[in-house]
């Protein structure tokens, strides 16, 4: 691709569409307002305790809807392209940990040759590999490592940046995890935002390259597609778009100000974001796909990708209740933070049909079927309709399934969280072991089962239109949850997508000739341009 | 089946078969169906003249005899289809074949003191029975035989032979020795039939090699076996759970219905020894597919042109009614003759025991059927559905099989290409003479007739579907619905009259009506299934147009599901079943938004629409409008998003088209101009408003005085799942969460310019009828929005075919809406709760069986007028509002005899749950009881009572019952 085109760009992360938007938004609003008008009637009280849960988790869900909604208003076509950065220095850090050569060397040949700048690339190896230097030594790269491996990849960075501080190293410092492979023009695109003084970073989209291969990476990528599409581009526009620890250019003096990254943290990126933005500084967001990753190929890297970010995140709601902020900046903190106790909202619907099929005890009461659906309905099908736009097509019934099935994880991070057991970096492992996972996702198969029993159970004793419709609400999550799960228990399946096709990202640089300055090769790079 | 079938045993095959023309197939498929039309004619012949000159009682114990022997004949005409695939069978199962017949017929001498009160028959007629059983297996290996050496001639002789004996013995020994004469004549007729098999099979190559084994041989026998067994055990089961009225009844309507069982049988034996690869093979399954086809139907239309006089004149008055039933059993039988050349084609492939599988799965089924049946009309459906899925079922097997062995070919090819060693170049000479026909080519005739056979595979489905389509539609249960009655009585008077009926007393446009006038003054009838013709057609013509359509926009696979949604879908199916205009609004709807959308694509390819598509839609919307003034509704969406293009810069080409086609559909309706204005003032001028005047538009309308919530669900399903009683309405609507996943699930899945449009068509007049309907509650209602139906019903196909990925989900997804769709159907067609299901034809029939002159129906509501004139039950009729309370008698001697004073009569009511009818018919109840009228019986059948009063002293000394 050529990183300049929109029309690529959007083909991956979806078209705003201003006018629509607002449009189905305004909609959304009304019908959040008709229903919530209905539902907090006091008259619908059933059961007191079922009632307040269910009133909770719907308040928080309608809070994540508004800033969701807030979001996508400020999703606008992206303005004029900043001018190239002429004479630039990068340091380019890639921090390894335990990856293979396989999967390091491509990214460190493809940084060696980016273009619009002066670049140094560094291998900042923490697994301490002769390998590691043999491959750094191939492509010009320096080699790092460091007696002490503390602070995980924010140590690893830190290490570095302070390295460098004894040299003539260049004003930005790009950040790339050790199996993002960065497009040549990655700096061309970026680095002009820096004529802004007072821009700190700018952050570009993750794009998982194996989302092709592996029905988890494509749910995945959904996933962030939809965040680095939509609400990415909305929290630019209201001055809020955190850096997310890889495929980030930051100005070296911003950095330095804050001591580097902050290392009690196993999100560090989230967290630097917030210490940047409290000083002042602003961020940028460059919605171009020009780094391509490797997603979480099997549910056990998935789950350990997400109890990360969850236990991350949430240990960080508390910052950032307290940070000095303007409200707008603050309210996309808060949100994006506390997103990763969705999964307890999930846990309460799935409960409410269980325990009205065991116990005949209902959340809400003096409503017909009828009357509820004519409430609920509309606000559902907007809500599902503005994620569907937000997303333009790119967010998946089986983005939703995974996320779904993955409600435990916010729960075990929020218990984790309350509880300030110290949490730990685990990389997210880049090559899906293609095993049959069970306990990945053994509290997901509890639920189903959880379901299924009362199910069966409820049609044997009755089949009257209350109890069909809570059986069918039964259904209804078991199907999504269980979609979720089923990845870790069909490992033929991931199998066969793995060998089925080439990883799309790839394909569509070497459409658009971005890959060209890399033919001819190691061969390690053959898995990004192999033909088909 | 019945008795005619005795004639039927197939048989015969040549061990080895060259590769034939397909004329040589034609032409063998001819001859043999000219002698077994000859046989049939006679053997139909026979029986007629049996059955007017026996007593209904001695005619019934004569078909179970029949029965009985068309059963021993057809257990050992089971190896005909092996003996005509295998010819060497003839003489190497000629001694067991023999011993078989000789031991069950010394069993059955023996046994008959016992057997005959069992059978219901005398003693005489089980001992010919086992006088008959030598000649059994004897005649099937000798005609199989005959079969499997292509002696049509022969062939054609000894079925000829059989009614010849059985005309001149039977029924000359009919006065000496009565039915026990009749049955001595079809026995020697066997034995003759024998004779000539034997000598016509005389002078055959010799050292014919086995090509059958023991065990292909046993499968093949006994999928034929159970064939027979799906022809001929309705007879004997009915013979057993229904009364001897009736029984009889079954045995004349399985005589006539033999008819076409009996002509296609000699078929799928010519079709047997036919080489079963190459071109030849696929002609021979051509010839025998249209021989069966042809025949079948020609039987099923002269069976449906004979009005109920016909039959009362060829079986006695007895049989009138049989008319009721013949068609539907005929087209049964037809359907199972098609079958099994389907099932012969199998065991050619090599699928015998998959064939036999197929037809025990359709045995169960009616025979399931049956042991619940009650009534003829449960007897014939019995074996209706049983002959639909062995014909589907079948058909599935073989292009399963089919595409099997063609993939299991290309396998064999390609391992034989890379495995084979490289010939010396030099050497050009064949080292082998094997044939090697059937080797596999990639240029010449061959790839021609492979093409040819690709194409007949990749439209397997289709005519399957159609044919699925076809059937469902023709097994009608209900009667003429209130609608239905209008449009016939209209229909029948000249065209003017009709005309200006309509214009003063209807609210729907002339389309309907004047094709109903044509067909109805074009025949000469207005029997059930002649004024529910072109709605048959139409739902028929929906399955291709279906098919078509997605495989025009989408692709051929979302185009399989599409046929076969089209055929079963519950709703499509009922309007194919009714004399309204429904079902073809629904046919013209759907290639309007087709046509339309051949428009857009073109526009958006920078084209103009293409003439064709243009003209298409003109004609397609005008026709919508001809039939359905609510037509207008979707054509205003479709103009709109043609506007919508023509605005657009990149498609601006298309305004200029689109004006056009604007002007020629106005010219097109502008014949019905004046026609509007004269019935909209009409409408305004009697106080209807813009309201429909239809009567019954209530009719299971779930929900309250408005549209909600639940009426929305209600129409969803009943657009794709059909029509059903309130109970299952509520819980069905209960499931409403399903939904909520369907949302899901379709998120990310894309949008295409296809859905888009088809999704407006269908939702917006939906959603203009729902706000109508808060002030016209009744216009939210499905068949206002009619077109909604089959639109629906494509995207649901498209997202089915399409959203399955995995290779599990992408057969069960399908699958799981097919069996949705048919256990909806099955509810929607036989669950008497059904409130659209109003049996007003047994309801008259009930009146007409009790009835005697002088008697006098009162009904209510009064528009029951049209129904009572159609379904008369031969007594003067009055509406319970002409009841004259001054008078002591109330007027019931009206129109009747001053002199005599009715026995009894009858209030025939519906739609009681109207409180205006309810309370009309409770205050004729009352005057009746008031003038001294006694309640005596009160009779309810679905949505429809009937009570009959007597005068005291009329009353029969037995207990008042009340009968349900």
């Amino acid at each position: 691709m050529s990183p300049g085109s929109t029309t690529r760009e959007h083909e991956i992360l979806g078209r705003p569409s201003t006018r629509r938007t607002r449009l189905v938004v305004a909609c959304a609003l009304t019908a959040a307002v008709w229903y919530f008008g209905w539902l907090l009637m006091p008259g619908r009280v059933g059961n007191p305790w079922l009632y307040g849960t269910l009133v909770a988790a719907e308040l928080f869900n309608l809070t994540q809807a508004i800033g969701f909604w807030w979001t996508l208003l400020h999703d606008r076509p992206a303005g004029r392209t900043a001018p190239p950065l002429e004479g630039a220095r990068v340091d380019v850090l890639v921090p390894r940990y335990d990856e293979g050569v396989e999967v390091v060397e491509p990214v460190i040949l493809a940084a060696s040759r980016l273009r619009g700048a002066e670049v140094t690339v560094h291998l900042l190896d923490d697994g301490d590999d002769p390998a590691m230097a043999a491959l750094a030594a191939r492509h010009g790269a320096r080699y790092v490592t460091r007696e002490q491996h503390d602070g995980a990849k924010a140590g690893n960075i830190n290490h570095a940046l302070r390295r460098l501080e004894g040299e003539a190293g260049g004003d930005y410092v790009l950040v790339l995890d050790c199996d993002h492979v960065p497009h040549p023009d990655l700096l061309v695109r970026t680095l002009g935002h820096f004529a802004q003084p007072d821009v700190a970073f700018v952050q570009t989209p993750q794009y998982y390259a194996n989302a092709d291969q592996s029905p988890v990476a494509a749910a995945a990528w959904a996933q962030q597609a939809l965040f680095f599409g939509c609400i990415a581009r909305g929290k630019d526009d209201l001055g809020a778009m955190f850096c997310c620890g890889t495929n980030v250019v930051f100005r070296r003096a911003a950095l330095d100000g804050v001591g580097g990254f902050p290392q009690h943290s196993v999100t560090e990126d989230f967290e630097l974001s917030l210490v940047l933005h409290q000083r002042g500084w602003r961020s940028a967001y460059v919605p171009e796909v020009l780094v391509q990753g490797l997603g979480p190929a099997d549910m056990a890297s998935y789950v350990s990708q997400q109890l990360r970010w969850a236990r991350g995140c949430l240990s960080a709601v508390g910052r950032a209740a307290r940070a000095r902020l303007h409200w707008r900046v603050k309210a996309q903190y808060l949100l994006s933070s506390m997103y990763f106790l969705s999964g307890w909202t999930l846990l309460v619907y799935v409960s409410l049909p269980i325990v009205r099929v065991l116990t005949g005890e209902q959340a809400v009461a003096a409503a017909t079927a009828d009357s509820f659906l004519l409430h609920f309905a509309p606000y559902f099908l907007l809500a599902i309709t503005t994620v569907a736009m937000g997303g333009a097509g790119s967010y998946t019934f089986a983005a939703f399934a995974l996320a779904a099935a993955s409600f435990w994880i916010h729960v075990l991070a929020t218990l984790q969280t309350l509880t300030r057991r110290r949490g730990r970096f685990v990389v997210t492992p880049k090559d899906g072991a293609e095993l049959w996972q069970p306990r990945a996702v053994l509290p997901g198969l509890a639920i189903c089962a959880g379901l299924l029993g009362p199910a069966v159970w409820g049609l044997t004793r009755s089949t009257d239109a209350a109890m069909l419709n809570n059986v069918a609400f039964c259904l209804l999550h078991l199907v999504v949850i269980g979609t979720g799960v089923s990845w870790a228990l069909r490992p033929d399946r991931l199998a066969r997508r793995a060998a089925a096709g080439l990883p799309s990202g790839d394909s569509r640089w070497r459409a658009a000739g971005g890959l060209d300055a890399l033919d001819g090769a190691a061969s390690a790079e053959r898995r990004l341009v192999s033909a088909p | 089946m019945n008795a005619l079938d005795l004639a039927a045993p197939p048989s015969g095959t040549i061990a080895a078969p060259l590769p034939e023309p397909p004329h040589s197939a034609g032409r063998r498929q001819l001859v043999a169906l000219a002698g077994q039309l000859v046989a049939g004619v006679g053997n139909l012949l026979v029986s007629v003249a049996l059955a007017r000159l026996l007593l209904p009682g001695e005619y019934a114990a004569f078909t179970a005899f029949l029965g009985a022997y068309v059963l021993l004949h057809t257990v050992a005409s089971s190896v005909t289809a092996a003996t005509a695939l295998d010819p060497t069978l003839g003489r190497r199962l000629l001694g067991a074949g023999a011993g078989a017949g000789v031991a069950v017929g010394a069993a059955l001498v023996l046994a008959a003191p016992w057997l005959a009160p069992v059978a219901g028959v005398s003693a005489d007629t089980v001992r010919l029975l086992g006088a008959a059983a030598p000649s059994a297996p004897l005649l099937a290996l000798a005609r199989g035989r005959l079969y499997g050496l292509h002696r049509v001639g022969g062939t054609a002789a000894t079925l000829v032979a059989e009614p010849l004996v059985r005309a001149g013995l039977g029924l000359g020994l009919l006065p000496i020795l009565g039915p026990v004469g009749a049955a001595a004549g079809v026995v020697a007729a066997g034995y003759a039939a024998l004779l000539v098999a034997v000598v016509s099979g005389r002078g055959a190559p010799t050292g014919l090699a086995p090509t059958l084994g023991a065990r292909r041989s046993a499968a093949v026998a006994g999928a034929f076996l159970l064939v027979a067994v799906i022809a001929a055990q309705d007879v004997i089961i009915a013979n057993s759970v229904l009364g001897d009225h009736d029984a009889g009844i079954v045995a004349a309507v399985a005589t006539v219905g033999g008819a076409a069982y009996f002509a296609t049988a000699t078929v799928p034996m010519v079709l047997m020894p036919s080489t079963d690869t190459g071109p030849a093979a696929r002609g021979s399954l051509r010839a025998a597919l249209l021989a069966a086809a042809g025949v079948s139907l020609a039987v099923l239309a002269a069976v449906a042109l004979l009005p109920a006089e016909g039959y009362a004149l060829a079986l006695g008055d007895d049989y009138a009614e049989v008319a009721d039933y013949a068609p539907a059993y005929v087209a049964a039988m037809a359907a199972l003759g098609v079958g099994k050349v389907f099932l012969a084609r199998l065991c050619m492939l090599g699928r015998s025991a998959l064939a036999t599988v197929v037809v025990a799965v359709a045995v169960a089924d009616q025979l399931v059927l049956l042991l619940r049946a009650e009534t003829v009309r449960d007897i014939v459906l019995a074996t209706a559905a049983g002959c639909a899925v062995l014909l589907v079922g079948s058909a599935l097997a073989v292009a399963w099989a089919t595409r099997a062995d063609h993939r299991r070919l290309a396998e064999e090819t390609d391992r034989a290409l890379t495995t084979a060693p490289a010939a010396e170049p030099t050497s050009t000479e064949p080292t082998s003479t094997e044939p090697t026909s059937t080797e596999p080519t990639s240029t010449g005739p061959d790839a021609t007739h492979r093409a040819r056979r690709s194409r007949l595979v990749t439209l397997l489905p289709l005519w399957i579907a159609l044919a699925v389509g076809v059937v469902l539609r023709m097994v009608v249960t209900r009667s003429i619905w209130l609608d239905e009655a209008i449009s016939i009585r209209q229909a029948q008077l000249p065209l003017g009259e009709m005309l200006t009926d309509l214009q003063e007393n209807d609210v729907h446009p002339p389309g309907f009506d004047l094709v109903l006038w044509a067909v109805v003054h074009g025949t000469g009838s207005t029997a059930e299934w002649v004024v529910r013709l072109p709605s048959l057609v139409a739902g028929a013509l929906l399955v291709p147009v279906f098919y078509a359509m997605a495989a025009d926009l989408w692709d051929r696979r979302t185009a399989r599901v599409a046929a076969f949604v089209a055929a079963i879908a519950p709703v499509a199916v009922w309007y194919g079943q009714e004399a309204r205009m429904y079902a073809l609004w629904m046919l013209f709807a759907t290639l309007a938004v087709w046509m339309q959308l051949r428009v857009l694509r073109s526009a958006e390819a920078g084209g103009r629409g293409g003439l064709l598509s243009w003209a298409g839609f003109v004609v397609a919307a005008a026709a919508t409008m001809y039939l359905q003034w609510f037509a207008a509704l979707p054509l205003v969406v479709q103009h709109l998003v043609f506007l919508a293009t023509a605005l657009r810069r990149r498609t601006r080409r298309t305004w200029w088209p689109w004006l056009l086609s604007v002007a020629a559909t106005l010219a097109l309706l502008a014949p019905m101009a004046r026609f509007l204005v004269n019935q909209g003032r009409s409408v305004i001028e009697a106080g209807a408003g813009t309201t429909p005047g239809q009567t019954g538009a209530e009719a299971s309308a779930v929900g309250g005085a408005n549209p909600d919530v639940y009426a929305v669900l209600a129409n969803l399903v009943w657009t794709v799942w059909g029509y059903h009683a309130d109970e299952v309405m509520i819980q069905v609507s209960a499931l409403w969460p399903v939904l909520l996943l369907v949302t899901l699930a379709a998120l990310g899945r894309g949008r295409s310019r296809a859905v888009t449009v088809m999704l407006l068509v269908a939702v917006v007049p939906a959603a203009v009828l729902f706000a109508i309907g808060f002030e016209r509650r009744q216009l939210f209602e499905l068949r206002y929005f009619t077109a909604t139906v089959p639109l629906l019903l494509l995207l649901v196909s498209r997202a089915v075919a399409t959203w399955a990925r995995g290779p599990v989900t992408r057969v069960v997804l399908p699958g799981a809406l097919m069996a949705s769709l048919a256990v909806g159907l099955v509810d929607e067609q036989v669950n008497q709760s059904n409130p659209r299901t109003y049996d007003f034809r047994a309801g008259v029939e009930w009146i007409a069986d009790r009835g005697e002159d002088g008697d006098v129906v009162v009904y209510a509501p009064e528009f029951l007028d049209d129904e009572l004139t159609y379904y008369s039950p031969g007594l003067p009729t009055m509406p319970t509002g002409r009841l004259d309370v001054e008078q002591t008698d109330l007027g019931l001697e009206q129109g009747t005899d001053p002199a005599q004073r009715p026995g009894s009569v009858f209030v025939f009511g519906s739609f009681l749950e109207e409180e205006a009818t309810a309370g009309q018919l409770g205050e004729a109840l009352a005057r009746l009881e008031e003038a001294g009228w006694v309640e005596v019986e009160e009779h309810h059948v679905a949505n429809v009572t009937v009570w009959e009063f007597q005068q005291p002293d009329e009353q029969p000394d037995e207990q008042r019952e009340t009968t349900r």
